[in-house]
């Protein structure tokens, strides 16, 4: 399968390059924008207890006098290597503090995948053995419904009902960053169950508008038409086209797993990435901020290129598209 | 004679075609639901400086009221009124969105034409650029953006504009791409129209519906997140009333009265349930698939 | 009289057309079909023989329902099944040939997958394995080396190919009905004729009993016993083929007989103006490949492999206010002709004059007066006309780009315009949508006449209209050629339509002219086996309504 690898490498190389704009997008909007990395990061009030010199000694012992782009390239260079540097002014690495708070959104964020798709699919597949059924505008009302809800209601809610009223679960988890991964697994069942509120609904949307195509296909009729039973029409006929829209829309989805992963940390107080940049971002630290959003665009990018790869398993035109160029 | 219409009942001008679809969307009672959710909102937010009994950051009574006839809603933990506070919570979100959003739908709009009728390597730079700012999940990019920019209004609605534009120019270059392949637009060429013309006369106005559900399900996504951020105390701040933020100081009384948490975020849920009602009935409507807005 | 094979009595079907309408597809229909014979449905879209071809597997599309009669096949009332039996009724004793086999076939399961899956849930093996038996049906379709045919993915077959896929899969469990819906609506003429060739012998030696559902008459009347002809859901005629083709009873079925496209052999008065008129259009050693250069009309995907031959040596002229037909089946290069001298696409070899001036490149860079005097209409007007534009501004378009008029004096012009095409005026503020088929196609040579062309390619122009409607667009491009002394370009894969426009004729295959005469030539001494072989597939094809011709010119 020289074309597919061929197809692989090209997409690789496509990743690099958008990560490559990612960084510029990140360092823009932290050192850029702010007008100078330092005087955002020290607090206004404090800024007055610097002087002129201090300042400017602060400033070209950490290289903010350099030219901006010459500063672009350095912060690109870590990003694409891993090394997050250390902060600007208590000089802590980032790398080492934000390694566990990462590991554990990761967590969060791969089981809440894994419980979406198989909830979006399952119910997917079941609402297309009979379109317009009851089911069927059940699921589809409900999920309507259920897209509408915001994150930090959810969670709030799934708070009230659960902590409040019936005392099942603590209000907010108190487990340490570096707490086993078991343990962290535990705890994310609230969190995992608030981001898949709106995140099966998303799913579940894109999956019914590509089953309600494919079901309307001739190749569909003409399998109805040709005695095939219902179940092995929508599994096998139906479903791998209907998944290609959902597919298609990978990076939107996991960006906004991401973003509203950030909110639910903070509801639970769960020890995640989402905490530590919401503290980077109110003690303006900007390394810190770097490398989070660094490494969320690096996970919807990956996410997006994994997502690729199913629709050519999925899609044999693409894959003989990709030998004509 | 034998040549008959394909669509025999539709034989009066377009806007009678527009209106018949717009009423057949309104008899969906989950689509009037929404349209109904939606004028009540905007409504609610125009009208909240001449509805609201008392000014919305003066303390006007006893911290932490029940409703009485003096409070609709109570008061709050430090003694202002909350029933003003609800009804006003939504203005300003509201106001940023729309305006942020009709910025992104415009520049994202000329984009996602250009990109997709001219193709070529200025598609392949502009989709890249799209690519690399959907990468950054948007509501850690909203955040960057405030921490440089600031949250007052002028600064939040430039910040929704950047955000939200990129989204804009993928559902746009993609129903651009489709377009271009009909002949009308190959007719266009050939008759020697310049490529704005062709971009302006013939592509545009087949986006206009797409357009429209465009603005209302984005603006609510940014009314989402920026209520998001106010409650993670980086977007709207105090005294300013805010859903996102009132959730957020609700929090601290979450046991012992619910009830604040509560009103606020239905107020927020009932918006967006809103839009999303009515977009889905009118997008069905006017044949927008779900796929299509990506 | 023994006891017919398929039974339908009193057959209704109706759609939902709102919350509490109906509409009948199916009106009150019966007739009746023996063991082993083969029945045609005919009439044009809309009639309702559709509906009917899937009612015969007792099935109906989303939104339509059954609203009464019976149809019974075989002695099982096909109504009346439910469930499991319902589904080993389906393929197992009859099956249905889809139409468009590209888009009924699943584009993610190989051809192979689809037969065995069919063969898995119909039983059907008997003692070989199912891959085997698979191989074999391949193999009875004729097929070229079945085994790889098995590995593909549809989309990776010909046309032909894909049409032989779709009869195999119907033929798995040996059904004693088959109902063919449009069979060969998507093949070129010559595989058309092997393909229906192939069904007829493989008929004889399995005794099914037939339906063929088409618009094409000279299908059924070449295939069938009998024919039924359908209008607005109702049967107008049902009878013996050659009863219903020679004495149509009914006024429609006369009209629909009298439309079909025919090959007229007999002399033409034609050539005289050819030798007086300069010629408006010559090319000489015309050379053209996709891929040599990227060019933005092509899907990007084709644009990389290497360049491919799509015109070879292409010379030709045509007089001023003539017509010279282009004949070629799907792949021939005769769509790029067109392309290439209306401007769509450029970078070609040789020369194309144009009334004594050089015309190449892409259109934008031709000067205003040649864009208005080469015109280009589309074969699909429902793709060609913008839906947002009302008819008024599609047509006033190219007045006010060419000529500039305003928009008032323009107003007077397109009405002038939609009277000469026999469009009423009130048409004017519709959207293209609100149009039939062959309304929409007419505002499209409106709009093209509009420019006062002297030379109008037209692509397949009435490839996508009912043949009635066809007779009507063709009489109408005829008299406008006359009165505006307009030379045309007629390409179609339709050698009839062709024959009756021109006054000389050019056969393309694979890029490379075949022949190239007047059409009186072409039709009774063409120079190639291809022509000739073409000339075949339609004669053997219309051989009853030709017969039918000549009686009625004696």
């Amino acid at each position: 399968m020289p074309q597919i690898l061929a197809m692989t490498v090209r997409r690789l190389v496509m990743s690099f390059f958008i990560l490559s704009i990612t960084a510029l997008i990140v360092f823009l909007g932290t050192e850029v924008l702010p007008g100078d990395a330092l005087t955002a990061t020290i607090p206004t009030e404090e800024l007055q207890f610097y002087s002129a010199d201090q300042l400017a000694e602060m400033r070209s012992e950490l290289g903010l006098d350099r030219p901006i782009p010459v500063r672009f390239l350095e912060v690109w260079a870590r990003l694409m290597t891993f090394d997050f540097g250390t902060t600007i002014v208590k000089h802590e690495p980032v790398g080492p503090r934000i390694f566990h708070p990462m590991i554990n959104s990761a967590i969060l964020a791969g089981v809440a995948l894994v419980v979406m798709l198989a909830l979006v699919i399952s119910l997917g597949t079941l609402a297309s053995l009979k379109p317009g059924g009851r089911l069927d505008t059940t699921i589809s009302a409900t999920t309507l419904f259920t897209y509408s809800m915001p994150d930090f209601v959810v969670s709030n809610l799934f708070v009230i009902v659960f902590a409040v009223w019936l005392g099942l679960a603590p209000a907010v988890i108190l487990a340490p960053t570096n707490a086993p991964k078991l343990t962290i697994l535990a705890a994310s069942i609230l969190p995992v169950l608030a981001l898949c509120v709106h995140g099966v609904a998303y799913q579940y949307r894109l999956l019914r508008a590509g089953m309600v195509e494919a079901l309307n296909s001739d190749y569909v009729e003409r399998a109805r038409l040709a005695g095939l039973p219902t179940w092995r029409i929508s599994l096998v006929h139906a479903l791998p086209s209907a998944l290609i829209p959902m597919l298609n829309g990978t990076a939107s989805f996991v960006a906004g797993l991401l973003s509203g992963s950030v909110v639910v940390e903070a509801v639970f107080k769960y020890p995640g990435a989402g905490g530590e940049l919401l503290r980077a971002l109110s003690q303006r630290e900007i390394p810190t901020i770097q490398a989070i959003a660094f490494l969320a665009a690096l996970a919807v990018v990956v996410a997006n290129l994994l997502a690729d790869l199913a629709i050519l398993a999925l899609d044999p035109r693409v894959r003989t598209r990709s030998q004509n160029g | 004679m034998a040549d008959i219409p394909v669509s025999t009942p539709l034989r009066r001008s377009l806007g009678w075609l527009r209106s018949r679809r717009l009423r057949r969307a309104l008899s969906e009672p989950a689509t009037l639901m929404g349209l109904i959710l939606v004028v009540a909102h905007l409504l609610l937010a125009l009208l909240a400086p001449l509805l609201a009994p008392y000014d919305t950051s003066a303390l006007v009574g006893a911290p932490l009221q029940h409703p009485s006839w003096e409070f609709l809603m109570g008061t709050d933990q430090i003694g202002r009124d909350y029933f003003s506070r609800i009804i006003a919570g939504g203005r300003i979100a509201l106001m940023v969105s729309f305006l942020g959003i009709a910025i992104a739908v415009v520049s994202g709009t000329v984009l996602g034409i250009i990109a997709g009728y001219i193709g070529g390597r200025t598609d392949e730079i502009i989709m890249r650029i799209v690519d690399a700012m959907m990468a950054i999940p948007d509501l850690i990019l909203i955040a960057i953006l405030i921490l440089a920019l600031g949250t007052g209004p002028g600064a939040l609605i430039p910040v929704v504009a950047v955000v939200y534009t990129w989204g804009v120019v993928r559902v746009i270059r993609a129903k651009t791409i489709s377009l271009s392949t009909l002949d009308f637009v190959r007719s266009a060429e050939l008759r020697g129209e310049t490529r704005l013309a062709v971009m302006v006369r013939e592509i545009l106005p087949n986006l206009i519906g797409l357009l429209g559900v465009e603005l209302a399900v984005r603006v609510s996504s940014a009314v989402l997140r920026i209520s998001a951020l106010s409650f993670l105390g980086l977007g709207i701040s105090q005294p300013t009333p805010d859903w996102g933020l009132m959730v957020q100081e609700a929090m601290g009384v979450i046991f012992t009265d619910p009830w604040f948490l509560l009103l606020p975020a239905i107020m927020l849920s009932s918006l967006i349930i809103g839009v999303n009602f009515m977009v889905d009935g009118l997008s069905r409507a006017f044949g927008i698939t779900t796929a299509e807005l990506g | 009289m023994k006891t017919p094979h398929v039974d339908v009595r009193n057959l209704k079907l109706v759609y939902k057309t709102g919350p509490q309408t109906e509409l009948a597809a199916i009106d009150e229909v019966s007739f009746s079909i023996g063991k082993g014979e083969t029945l045609g449905i005919v009439g044009e879209s809309g009639c309702g023989k559709s509906s009917l071809a899937r009612a015969f597997l007792g099935y109906t599309r989303p939104g339509a329902r059954i609203a009464g009669g019976a149809l019974v096949v075989g002695g099982v009332d096909v109504f009346a099944l439910t469930g499991e039996a319902l589904r080993r009724y389906r393929g197992g004793r009859a099956a249905m040939v889809p139409q468009n086999p590209l888009s009924a076939l699943t584009p993610h399961r190989t051809i192979g997958q689809h037969m065995v899956e069919l063969i898995r849930i119909h039983n059907a093996a008997g003692n070989i394995s199912p891959t085997q038996k698979a191989l074999d049906l391949l193999a009875a379709m004729e097929l070229p080396d079945p085994s790889a045919i098995f590995a593909r993915y549809p989309h990776q077959l010909s046309g032909g190919q894909r049409q032989r896929v779709v009869i195999a899969a119907a033929l798995v469990a040996e059904p004693e009905l088959i109902v063919l819906d449009e069979p060969t609506t998507a093949l070129d003429k010559t595989v058309e004729t092997q393909v229906l060739d192939l069904v007829s012998r493989l008929q004889k030696r399995t005794n099914t009993t037939l339906i063929y559902v088409s618009h094409d008459l000279n299908v059924v009347a070449r295939m069938c016993d009998g024919v039924l002809v359908m209008q607005h859901g109702k049967v107008l005629e049902d009878g013996p083929t050659k009863e219903v083709f020679n004495a149509p009873k009914t006024e429609y079925a006369r009209t629909l007989i009298a439309a079909i496209p025919k090959l007229r052999t007999g002399t033409r008065p034609e050539p005289v103006r050819l030798a007086t008129a300069a010629p408006i259009l010559s090319i000489r050693d015309l050379d053209f490949s996709y891929g040599g250069k990227r060019s933005r009309f092509i899907p990007r995907f084709f644009a990389a492999p290497p360049a491919r031959q799509t015109l070879k040596d292409i010379s030709l002229s045509i007089a001023a206010g003539s017509t010279l037909g282009v004949v070629g089946e799907s792949g021939s290069g005769k769509s790029t002709l067109a392309s290439l001298v209306a401007g769509l696409v450029g970078g070609n070899g040789g020369r194309i004059m144009f009334d004594g001036k050089p015309l190449s490149g892409l259109a934008g860079g031709r000067g205003r007066d040649l864009r208005r005097r080469v015109q280009l209409i589309f074969q699909d007007p429902a793709s060609s006309l913008n839906p947002q534009h009302t008819v008024e501004q599609i047509i006033a378009r190219p007045l006010q780009v060419f000529f500039g008029m305003t928009r008032a004096a323009s107003r007077d012009r397109v009405v002038q315009l939609l009277d000469e095409l026999d469009l009423d005026a009130t048409l004017l503020t519709r959207s293209p949508r609100q149009l039939s088929g062959g309304q929409q196609q007419r505002v499209a040579i409106a709009r093209a006449f509009a420019c006062e062309p002297d030379l109008v390619l037209c692509d397949e122009v009435t490839s996508a209209l009912d043949v009635t409607v066809q007779a009507q667009v063709l009489q109408q491009m005829k008299r406008l050629q006359r009165e505006h002394n307009t030379a045309y370009l007629f390409i179609s894969h339709d050698l009839p339509v062709v024959a009756e426009m021109s006054d000389q004729m050019l056969v393309l295959e694979a890029g490379e002219i075949r022949d190239y005469a007047d059409t009186g030539t072409i039709l009774t001494n063409p120079n190639s086996a291809y022509t000739k072989n073409l000339l075949a597939a339609f004669a053997s094809a219309t051989a009853h309504s030709t017969k039918r011709t000549f009686q009625n010119v004696s």
